[in-house]
């Protein structure tokens, strides 16, 4: 059993399943998932798209697109407080203010009619109680914060006359607006050029370092995380098949699905023959594969992964991974 | 002559095409079931048309006799909604009234339609002055409110089944050349065209074989709303007078001539006024229902 | 957005002048002789008065001759003469068209103040009864023939209850019934219209980014997705104008309303040619400048346009 200490958890998600209704069946998008972040660090949460991790994201939110998603169990804890538990009163008012969320596409993410000011501007008045001067001048602090000198002049364009850069370092302001202790950035770099997904980055870890605010990086790049992450949690089909401190996973990746997510980190500094990817398709979650989840797709299958589902077991010290190769009962299979 | 692999290349995403309007139609027909306002609105058009095109035979009386002597009689048996102010069946002049509206409706749509599928598809595909100047034409036409230009075709021309089918039908289909040509725009930056142009298919078969067929599931939604319409617009001119003649059985001209004698006799406007209500209502709920059937997003 | 405003200008003039030739084409269409037609049939006018008279009207000149003076007249503001009363018609329309017109905002008021609201709950209650309700009303509301609820709206309110006025004009009682008459379509259409817009919009990412906000629902609707909503709406109404403008046609013939589509009906039955085809022009032509005017305030609320 793992200990926590708990004075130091800001965030500890405990079982939480967050399934879907779809009309092709019931969706297990989030399948049992167990996380924790401590104040202060950059915890990366990697897996391919459609894996439930924005899923785990808007669950933490309560963000849910209902009435088809909906949270069936599980505990939030954010500083001890369920947060489960709260009204919606109660989890508007940390929404924006002590956890904010930055999402993918910051085009869309933007109201189109309203100036990048005024949405910032109404971030920052939905928790504070500032003078409309004030608010303004932070506002245009808070694009200086994200890397935006002229903010002055930002401040009063439509976010259509931005740059895909720009805009999402305007998403940025808005989520820092009133200095949130968690930051959930959702494939915050995606639809952005190389170059400037680099400066996002850095701008995200400054952020860290200057205020001690603590992230939640969902990503498909395994190349950032390592960038980036203090703590990594790999997820598949639904539940988290690999979890350790960052240089761990990478030094030592220990489930199968990990292996190959490193392997086909498209990488330019040397020459590969051919630019390798995983087997197979996405899985299904509505019909997930009896046994590890991972089996049809899994290079090192045996019989026991089609029958049996692997609990998360430990590799090395907080290095855990979801696969029968690392269960005393079935390595054999392995040798 | 092409190499058979690359044949077989360009056959399948022809194929695809093709299963692509295929499935469309499928679709549309099985997420319709689900909607029980779109069932209802099927289930009353096709009870609605077979009563029109069976009306000679279940007519319980003959809509054109009078009868003087019983003027403005009041529901009872046998006649279910009385008498018009000739002593008239009413029901039995409702249902061969089903049969004019409809028939009305269909011509004015067909028209209509193949006039506006012809220019949408000629005017999107090709581009250039052909499209400049059709859409300026529609653009006229689309100038006047529909009914006020129909009301002035009509007061030219005299009132006539056939004169009502063709003024609807002009100032109905630039609505639909419109919608089609957005259409035909979006399918021409499709693959399988530029596919069938590298094969070497001229512009006239791509528009016939590839690009009108395509067009066929917003038609059907087009097709259904528009009969709602024209049944309306068809129901107006007859109001006026300007529409189908009497002693025709029409459900606009109906109310006309049953208005003066609204309060002894309100079942003799009435019952008109409620049958187009209702049989307008169904087409919009089965067009609608087919519209959010297209509609990709709202699928599952 | 000056250049914006002279574009659409210039755009607009080509239009009113293919809606003047259609006009015309309906004109010199009329059955019989034009020149009884425009003199009055009187059948006892000698020969030399007809050939006066049609050297007069113009009619002895080639089409497209016929068609520049008839341009010019328009341009003048000389629409013909009433073939019944003599009168020039533009004055039969001056007397009518602001009563269509008064009508018309009322009606379009009535339907903007039902519509929006109703589409509006229909949407944030979504699938539930009341947006069942809503649906299937709004749909059934524009399934009616204005004519015949205005014919159910006299018997009950007029005959029956005796609470209103069955026909005319004057007071703001004349105008209740025929405002519901000719409004209550178009509420319904306004309804579904902004149902639907409002759905679509509320799927966007801009709202959920609005909820991580902490923003409270009240909020995020009125201020985020109505205010996107308002754009496309906006449009619509001003395309619905005209069906308002053709419904004013049965509903004023209905209510005995002194407005324009009373005067054009009545003169079909007379056979008045040169009013029809007035009304027609001055019809068709308030249509253009209100979707004019509609495409200027479009240019104004969405910034997207008036920066192109």
């Amino acid at each position: 059993m793992r200990l926590l200490n708990k004075d130091n958890v800001l965030l500890e998600v405990k079982n939480l399943k967050t399934y879907i209704e779809t009309s092709a069946g019931l969706v297990k998008a989030v399948d049992d998932v167990s996380f924790n972040i401590k104040k202060g660090e950059i915890v990366g949460l990697v897996g391919e798209s459609g894996c439930g991790k924005t899923m785990v994201a808007l669950s933490i939110m309560r963000l849910l697109p209902e009435p088809h998603a909906k949270i069936i169990d599980g505990n939030i804890y954010f500083n001890g407080l369920d947060i489960l538990k709260l009204s919606e009163d109660e989890m508007r008012s940390i929404r924006g203010n002590k956890i904010s969320i930055v999402f993918q596409d910051p085009l869309t993410a933007l109201n189109p009619i309203m100036t990048v000011g005024e949405q910032i501007v109404e971030a920052i008045l939905s928790h504070q109680q500032l003078d409309k001067k004030e608010a303004w001048r932070r506002a245009i602090q808070l694009l200086r914060i994200v890397g935006i000198a002229d903010g002055n002049v930002i401040v009063n364009q439509y976010p259509f006359r931005l740059s895909g850069g720009m805009r999402q370092r305007v998403m940025i302001a808005i989520a820092l607006a009133c200095n949130p202790v968690l930051l959930i950035a959702d494939e915050p770099t995606t639809n952005l050029d190389v170059s400037i997904q680099a400066q996002i980055l850095e701008l995200i870890y400054n952020i860290r370092n200057t205020s001690g605010t603590s992230v939640l990086l969902i990503t498909h790049n395994l190349g950032l995380v390592a960038w980036l992450c203090d703590k990594v949690y790999v997820m598949y089909a639904g539940k988290i098949v690999e979890e350790g401190p960052c240089e761990n996973i990478f030094v030592n990746p220990s489930h199968p699905y990990t292996k190959l997510l490193l392997r086909s980190i498209p990488d330019v500094s040397f020459v590969r023959e051919k630019l390798e990817t995983i087997e197979g398709e996405v899985p299904n979650l509505i019909k997930v594969p009896k046994g590890c989840r991972f089996n049809p797709r899994c290079p090192h299958v045996r019989d026991c992964c089609k029958k049996v589902e692997p609990d998360l077991i430990e590799v090395s010290a907080n290095h855990y991974a979801r696969c029968l190769m690392w269960d005393s009962t079935f390595n054999v299979e392995w040798r | 002559m092409f190499d058979t692999s690359e044949n077989t290349m360009w056959n399948s995403k022809k194929e695809e095409a093709e299963e692509i309007s295929v499935n469309e139609l499928r679709t549309m027909l099985l997420t319709l079931r689900r909607s029980r306002t779109a069932t209802f609105g099927f289930i009353y058009v096709i009870t609605i048309i077979a009563i029109a095109i069976l009306s000679p035979v279940i007519s319980p009386f003959d809509p054109y006799v009078q009868n003087l002597s019983k003027r403005l009689e009041p529901p009872s048996f046998p006649h279910v909604l009385g008498l018009d102010e000739f002593g008239r069946d009413v029901f039995s002049r409702l249902i061969n009234g089903a049969t004019i509206s409809l028939l009305v409706g269909l011509e004015v749509v067909l028209l209509a339609l193949l006039i506006g599928v012809v220019v949408g598809t000629v005017s999107g595909y090709y581009g250039g002055k052909v499209d400049m100047i059709f859409m300026r034409i529609a653009d006229v036409f689309l100038a006047f409110p529909s009914l006020v230009l129909a009301i002035g075709i009509m007061a030219v021309v005299g009132p006539s089944i056939f004169n009502v089918v063709l003024s609807l039908a002009v100032v109905t289909w630039p609505h639909y050349a419109r919608v089609i040509r957005s259409q035909t725009i979006t399918l021409k930056k499709m693959d399988f065209i530029t596919a069938a142009i590298a094969m070497g298919a001229s512009k006239k078969r791509i528009l016939i074989t590839h690009i009108i067929p395509n067009t066929v599931p917003p038609v059907i939604v087009l097709a259904t709303l528009g009969m709602g319409s024209a049944i309306l617009a068809e129901a107006g001119l007859s109001f006026l007078g300007l529409g189908v003649t009497p002693p025709t059985p029409s459900w606009g001209s109906m109310i006309a001539s049953g208005r003066d004698y609204i309060l002894q006799a309100p079942h003799v406007v009435i019952a008109p006024g409620l049958m187009i209500t209702i049989t307008v209502l169904a087409f919009n709920l089965l067009g609608d229902g087919l519209r959010d059937a297209l509609d990709p997003r709202l699928r599952g | 957005m000056l250049a914006y405003i002279i574009k659409r200008l210039a755009l607009a003039v080509p239009v009113f002048l293919g809606v003047s030739i259609i006009v015309f084409v309906l004109m010199v269409s009329t059955p019989g002789d034009p020149v009884l037609v425009r003199i009055g049939l009187d059948p006892n006018v000698s020969p030399e008065k007809v050939e006066s008279a049609r050297r007069e009207l113009g009619l002895d000149q080639p089409i497209h001759i016929q068609y520049i003076k008839f341009l010019e007249k328009l341009l003048q503001g000389d629409l013909g003469y009433n073939i019944r009363t003599g009168r020039p018609v533009v004055l039969d329309i001056m007397e009518t068209l602001p009563n269509t017109m008064t009508l018309a905002v009322t009606s379009l008021l009535l339907a903007i103040t039902i519509g929006i609201p109703a589409g509006i709950i229909s949407a944030k209650k979504q699938y539930s009864k009341v947006d069942d309700f809503v649906s299937v009303g709004s749909l059934l509301a524009a399934s009616m023939p204005n004519f015949w609820l205005a014919l159910v709206l006299i018997l009950v309110f007029s005959y029956w209850l005796k609470l209103l006025p069955i026909s005319g004009y004057g007071t703001p009682l004349h105008l209740i019934l025929p405002t519901i008459a000719l409004g209550g379509a178009l509420a319904g259409t306004i309804t579904r219209f902004t149902r639907s817009n409002l759905l679509e919009i509320i799927r966007q990412d801009f709202i959920r980014t609005a909820k991580a906000k902490g923003l409270k629902d009240r909020v995020v609707i009125f201020k985020h997705a109505l205010k996107n909503a308002y754009i496309p709406i906006i449009t619509v109404i001003g395309l619905q104008f005209g069906t308002l403008l053709a419904g004013a046609f049965f509903v004023e013939v209905v209510f005995a309303y002194p407005g324009i589509g009373r005067l054009a009906v009545q003169a079909i039955l007379q056979k008045n040619y040169p009013v029809i085809q007035g009304v027609i022009l001055v019809v068709s032509i308030s249509f253009v400048l209100i979707n004019l005017l509609i495409d200027i305030i479009y240019a104004y609320i969405d910034p997207r346009v008036r920066y192109e």
